[in-house]
């Protein structure tokens, strides 16, 4: 739990930075003038405008300093959800569409603290069946489905 | 008129084909089906769908899109009404009374008022299309680049002001969209920008990845901290109102039509403001305002009668002038340029048989919902009852499966992943991630039409307050902007979105 005046003030700042980066960024590709803009010309204007905006959320959660606060993150959903899309990615292609669905499908339950342990793998192994019959034979997709 | 008259014939014969019949059912049927699912909007849905779109031909591909889009809404107000969890904001009003209704084993009612009120907007929004489309694209072609420009920003700030929370947060949101709608390749420099030396990235983010993203795996992770669990639905009754029921709602329909035929037209406007302003409407008008909130039909048919307007007529905008007014219209542009066609003036002469059957089967999938969703209302709450712990894996399962099959990219389905912890974090945060999609479609094409107005003008801003139409829209934009700063009218926006 973090108070909702220090998110909102470090969301503020992380904003005005990457206004900054998008500036710097810019003025590397070719700006031209505003009759003949270069490709630097309007992410330049918009990164000004980010910079700006996230300085003035910062200094406002600052001076109005609301008094709730922002419930804690949830680190075990936060985890295993990317980290199961991630794992997705690098079996698809490698491993084909049976050990992807698998692999994804037993790392994403993970994530909740409702999952029951001996339901996963029947789900998992249930999903990666359907998968097949739907995106690669119902719906003609060129997907590998099994790592040989 | 006669034009219109034709046209809507031209549309009928290409809509009624088995073919494309077939295609318009199997939309709405899936559309409902996903929609129906808790946490899944009709943003989500619409992207998930996506790929099964893939194979057909355009005209097929984009009447299976509608049908889609009025399923996903559809569904939407189910799982409001039967579980209090609105998949967007354009049905949160519905909450207040439809579950006020389901509380009461009226749920029933509620669904079938909400159907019959749709269909009978979507009806009449319908025919506003089809006379209004065709005269507002002579209108677009005359219009030049800075009005585009303007027309762009107003959207922008519609957006911006409909977002719930602070100002400031939107408006940065917007700024983030438009940057990241910059990343690939510049087609006027062939310079890659914002690459960072990735490949993938010079052709540019790909909308569906960052919706998806932003969206759908961005509510799994909100959903899972929230610990979600089955939903709870109690008997729903009967699925037909009753006369009495039906002479209460009448009037509520035709209004909400009409506010949701109105409002829908404008950028950044769109199905959440009229639902709003429509059950403002009817519980000032009416005799008892207290039964608002109380299960009172009323404040369920005026504002599902007004979000299926709305739905339909922000359609104008996109197919004359191929600007999106929210982030559903956002993600149509997105499908349709998937399939080769880019929205604006010229379609309706270069594809007629698309333009007109695309309109026509919007009444078509309308039609369809009603024969179809009252019937199917027992299945749809057995979808609702499976376990939210088997339910969040099948969707990403299905969500990575859609991501990977768009480009064939592993790399899409990474970036999927971070655009969901982006969308996780910015919720956490009260930043709105809706107003960021809408800035990252409009991005390329805000930049693009500034620089051609300003090659015209000759590097002279100026041009943007001298050229009529343009100043006229800058100007709507900026009393819109001040409207929402000013105290009264904050104070008021607050109390609208807390109730």
């Amino acid at each position: 739990m973090i108070a909702r005046w220090k998110g909102d003030a470090c969301a503020g700042i992380v904003l005005a930075l990457l206004g900054l980066g998008v500036i710097a960024m810019a003025r590397s590709y070719s700006i031209g003038g505003a009759a003949r803009m270069g490709p630097g010309y309007f992410p330049l204007l918009l990164g000004g405008l980010l910079a700006l905006l996230g300085a003035l959320i910062a200094v406002k959660a600052y001076l109005a300093a609301p008094q709730d606060v922002i419930p804690a993150a949830d680190w075990r959903a936060l985890a295993w959800v990317p980290l199961a899309i991630l794992l997705f990615a690098l079996a698809i292609e490698r491993f084909g569409l049976v050990a992807a669905s698998l692999v994804l499908i037993l790392a994403a339950g993970l994530a909740s603290r409702q999952t029951r342990l001996l339901e996963l793998p029947i789900l998992a192994a249930a999903m990666a069946v359907v998968a097949v019959l739907i995106f690669a034979k119902g719906l003609g997709m060129p997907l590998r489905i099994w790592f040989f | 008129m006669s034009d219109v008259g034709t046209g809507l014939l031209l549309g009928l014969s290409v809509a009624l084909t088995a073919q494309n019949l077939f295609y318009c059912f199997a939309g709405a049927v899936f559309g409902t089906l996903v929609g129906v699912l808790p946490g899944v909007g009709p943003v989500v849905t619409i992207a998930l769908l996506l790929p099964v779109t893939f194979t057909l031909e355009p005209t097929s591909a984009l009447i299976m899109l509608s049908g889609i889009f009025y399923g996903a809404q559809y569904g939407g107000s189910t799982t409001s009404i039967l579980l209090n969890m609105p998949g967007e904001t354009s049905s949160v009003i519905t909450c207040l009374d439809g579950h006020a209704m389901a509380r009461q084993g009226r749920a029933g009612a509620a669904l079938g008022i909400s159907a019959i009120g749709s269909f009978f907007a979507g009806t009449v929004a319908t025919l506003v299309v089809a006379l209004f489309a065709p005269a507002l694209t002579r209108l677009a072609i005359a219009i030049g680049p800075a009005d585009y420009f303007s027309l762009m920003t107003l959207g922008l700030v519609g957006a911006v002001v409909l977002a719930q929370g602070s100002l400031l947060k939107a408006i940065a949101m917007v700024a983030l969209g438009l940057l990241l709608g910059l990343v690939g390749t510049d087609v006027n420099s062939s310079v890659a920008r914002f690459d960072f030396g990735v490949p993938e990235l010079t052709d540019g983010l790909n909308f569906a990845v960052v919706a998806m993203g932003l969206f759908g795996i961005g509510e799994i992770l909100t959903s899972l901290e929230r610990n979600v669990g089955a939903g709870h639905i109690a008997a729903y009754g009967r699925v037909l109102p009753s006369l009495a029921e039906l002479r209460q709602s009448a009037m509520a329909v035709l209004r909400g039509t009409g506010i949701g035929t109105v409002l829908g037209v404008l950028p950044g406007g769109g199905p959440s403001l009229g639902a709003f302003a429509s059950y403002t409407l009817e519980k000032r008008l009416s005799r008892e305002p207290s039964r608002f909130g109380r299960g009172a039909i009323e404040g369920v048919a005026a504002p599902e009668s007004a979000n299926n307007a709305a739905a339909q007529t922000s359609f104008i905008p996109l197919l004359t002038l191929g600007i999106p007014s929210n982030a559903v219209m956002a993600l149509m542009i997105g499908a349709m340029m998937i399939h080769g066609i880019t929205p604006g003036p010229q379609v309706i002469t270069a594809r007629p048989d698309l333009f007109w059957g695309v309109i026509a089967s919007m009444w078509v999938g309308n039609l369809m919902l009603l024969l179809l969703n009252l019937p199917l209302i027992g299945l749809w709450v057995r979808v609702l009852r499976i376990p939210y712990r088997l339910l969040y894996p099948i969707i990403l399962l299905f969500s990575c499966v859609g991501i990977y099959s768009l480009s064939n990219s592993t790399v899409d389905v990474a970036l999927a992943a971070g655009f969901g912890v982006l969308g996780y974090v910015l919720t956490k945060l009260a930043f709105e991630p809706a107003p960021l999609l809408l800035g990252f479609v409009l991005g390329p094409m805000m930049e693009e039409n500034l620089r051609r107005a300003m090659i015209m003008s000759r590097g002279d801003p100026s041009v943007f307050v001298t050229e009529p139409v343009s100043a006229g829209l800058l100007a709507a934009a900026a009393i819109l902007l001040l409207l929402t700063i000013l105290p009264t009218v904050r104070r008021g926006r607050e109390v609208a979105f807390q109730e």
